[in-house]
């Protein structure tokens, strides 16, 4: 016997079977579309991602939050590779294999970068400096181990990248010394740049935080009420919540990686960076070398700060300023945080919280933790 | 016993086959209807393959069973290399068999209580696992959900296996071999 | 096909159709089933309200803290879509409880270790390095804090 057959006959009903067949389908189709567990009632849309060397956490809330956050991961891709020194095709690259003869012609982005970081270099100093590139590389905090694209003109210098980090000799000190100091960098008319010869432009200390700034204004293109980003440490927030709070950074303490110092209240537009040897560094015989790297010795700073945080609007200013008065050291960084009315918060080497006194109301520090405000008298 | 032993045993290995492809195919079905994760429950299943299972236990008894839950483990395991699911399969499964099987004798349950008992079983071996796997107990509440989606997803395990039951039952080699094995039969 | 397999077709489908009725066993069974259900259920809400105040998430990859925050101030709960140089992943949080909702690893061990909600439970997806775990605080503030600078 034919078993359909069987199955049409003797079935009491046939329509048992297709009953059953058509619930069976509606309850697998409906099973799997059950949004229980998903997004739709969120107001903060997150995204991490990895870039720049680093991970970077994306907050946005808003009607576009999920466009937003793409244009910003689109924005970090765009300008990692530009300012990197690392990327063999970025502008960064270009201008450090640039010769007078050969000048590199870079982005409009990438002349504001620089023209800033050489105007906060003067400011300083020297204290934040974007062409120390020479003295990274030689105690070996170049992230580039086998990469071209930071070979030094090949007539003059060897085409050995170090990647090992690693106490170099005196002699060789000095001679990266030399390469150090904004005078060295040249621009044409045309925003063309090249650098004297055996000079790397390293922007490393301030492109995180003019990232950030970059990324912030892509993601205005859509709407959003709030932005929350952390670059790598390097927090950036626009806009607010819709409760109404103010958003909460952390600080992290430099001497305890599970701790915080304190925390900070931003509303509105603003800019929370920290600068410290407490991340990279490396140590040989004892001692630690950091990787924050002083332009008039070609060795890493000497400082008796751990951290300083800088908490201004925007982030390419607060970058360069919280390396600069890290390796300013807390005298000289006091002095001018009070001349230039910042935002400052330091820790020095006895773990001691100085703030100015701007932040009294906005800035809590942990439990156990004395917060001194700086004044003239210090 | 005597019958059994004068029933040619390819019949009943015919069967089996039949039902281990049934329960195959209904879990590669499922993980494609509806793919793990989407509710954010882990081990919710809709246990279609239960349904071979189901058929099974009442035209083939336990014993048998027993082979067909391993194979079929086995089986999917073989083709999807998940060894971590093998264990949630083994443990819902064979906890779901013991249940069903006991229950199934009794005079009192129809065929709804049997497979919703089997469904809870089932994700009550899922979730013992999961606690072992786990190291915590935390699982547990998951069960509680869980249990509640299995009086549900029970019933249209019961609704499905009955015609199934009554189709391979008009094959006659089915119909012997469950007349054979199932000496005690009740309504 | 002759009387007698019609006949016992008429049994079988009697005592199949007979299989499908129900009986007071199978009230039973759902009402075991249900009871167990409630309660698993109360003690899950029990203990996520007791501990709920004093508790927190701390995300990590490779080390490096993504997020520090009380469970409390997921009023609405979230989703954080985290993609590392090995995959991408998705923590669910809410006030009540936090797990990894789906992943992108061959072995999805992570996505089925299941609910975090009491202090020390824990998910780790070992190809993405990320460890997911809930922390209590022994000194909770009331804030908590929505990132960290470092």
């Amino acid at each position: 016997m034919h078993p359909l057959a069987c199955f049409s006959e003797k079935i009491p009903s046939k329509w048992i079977s297709m009953v059953s067949v058509v619930l069976l389908l509606a309850f697998s189709f409906s099973s799997c579309s059950w949004p229980i567990g998903k997004q739709s009632t969120d107001t903060f849309e997150s995204k991490t991602l990895f870039a720049m060397d680093t991970i970077i956490l994306l907050e946005a809330s808003g009607e576009e939050a999920s466009y937003a956050l793409v244009a910003a991961e689109n924005t970090i891709r765009a300008y990692e590779t530009m300012f990197s020194r690392t990327s063999a095709t970025g502008d960064v690259a270009m201008i450090n294999n640039a010769t007078e003869e050969n000048p590199a012609e870079i982005s409009h982005f990438t002349y504001n970068l620089i023209y800033q970081a050489m105007e906060l270099s003067e400011k300083t100093d020297g204290a934040f400096d974007p062409t120390l590139g020479a003295v990274s590389t030689l105690w070996g905090f170049s992230t580039a181990s086998t990469d071209e694209s930071i070979t030094i003109s090949e007539a003059e210098h060897s085409t050995e990248t170090i990647s090992d980090l690693r106490v170099p000799d005196d002699d060789d000190i000095a001679a990266a010394q030399e390469t150090v100091g904004i005078e060295h960098i040249h621009m044409s008319a045309n925003e063309d740049i090249w650098l004297d010869p055996c000079t790397i432009l390293d922007l490393g200390g301030i492109a995180k935080g003019y990232i950030a700034d970059l990324v912030i204004e892509s993601m205005q293109n859509y709407d959003v009420t709030a932005i929350m980003i952390n670059l790598g440490g390097n927090i950036r927030t626009w806009g607010a919540k819709a409760s109404g709070d103010p958003f909460v950074i952390g600080i992290q303490d430099p001497s305890c990686s599970d701790a915080l110092i304190g925390t900070i209240d931003l509303t509105g537009e603003g800019s929370v960076i920290t600068s410290g040897n407490y991340e990279r560094y490396f140590e040989e015989d004892g001692v630690r070398y950091g990787h924050i790297m002083d332009g008039e010795t070609g060795r890493p700073v000497d400082t008796d700060l751990l951290s300083v945080s800088i908490i201004n609007e925007e982030g390419a200013t607060g970058d360069a300023l919280s390396t600069a008065l890290f390796a300013m050291g807390e005298a000289r960084a006091v002095t001018y945080a009070l001349e230039n009315n910042l935002s400052v918060i330091l820790v020095n080497e006895e773990n001691e919280i100085h703030i100015t006194s701007d932040l009294q109301d906005v800035f809590q520090g942990e439990e156990n933790r004395d917060v001194r405000i700086i004044n003239e008298a210090t | 016993m005597n019958n059994r032993k004068t029933t040619n045993p390819i019949y009943l290995l015919s069967v089996m086959g039949i039902l281990v492809s049934m329960a195959l195919i209904l879990s590669i079905v499922e993980s494609i209807l509806c793919p793990q994760g989407l509710l954010p429950v882990p081990g919710f299943k809709l246990g279609m393959a239960n349904i071979a299972i189901v058929v099974s236990i009442y035209l083939l008894g336990p014993k048998p069973t027993v082979g067909i839950v391993l194979v079929r483990a086995l089986l999917l395991w073989a083709l999807g290399g998940n060894t971590i699911g093998l264990m949630f399969s083994l443990a819902g499964g064979l906890l779901a068999l013991l249940s069903m099987s006991l229950l199934q004798r009794l005079p009192f349950i129809s065929l709804w209580g049997v497979s919703i008992a089997g469904a809870a079983a089932h994700m009550t071996g899922q979730i013992v696992v999961a606690i072992f796997l786990t190291g915590n107990t935390y699982v547990v509440s998951y069960l509680s959900i869980l249990l509640l989606t299995s009086i549900l997803t029970g019933g249209v395990i019961a609704f499905l296996s009955a015609p199934v039951i009554n189709a391979l039952l008009h094959v006659p080699f089915v119909n012997k071999i469950q007349h054979d094995i199932m000496k005690n039969d009740h309504p | 096909m002759s009387e007698l397999s019609t006949k016992q077709h008429k049994r079988d489908s009697n005592k199949l159709f007979s299989r499908l009725r129900f009986r007071w066993g199978d009230a039973v069974v759902i009402l075991c089933v249900l009871v167990a259900a409630v309660c698993l259920g109360g003690m899950y809400i029990y203990k996520a309200h007791q501990t709920e105040d004093s508790l927190r998430v701390l995300i990590t990859q490779d080390g490096a803290v993504l997020m520090n925050r009380s469970l409390s101030s997921f009023e609405t709960p979230e989703n954080l879509t985290i993609t590392t140089e090995h995959g991408t992943l998705t923590v669910y949080l809410s006030s009540s409880e936090v797990y990894i909702s789906s992943s992108d690893c061959d072995d999805q061990i992570c996505v089925h270790q299941g609910s975090l909600s009491q202090a020390g439970d824990g998910a780790v997806c070992l190809p993405n390095r990320v460890v997911v775990e809930i922390i209590s605080d022994d000194e909770a503030t009331e804030k908590s804090v929505d990132m960290v600078a470092r």
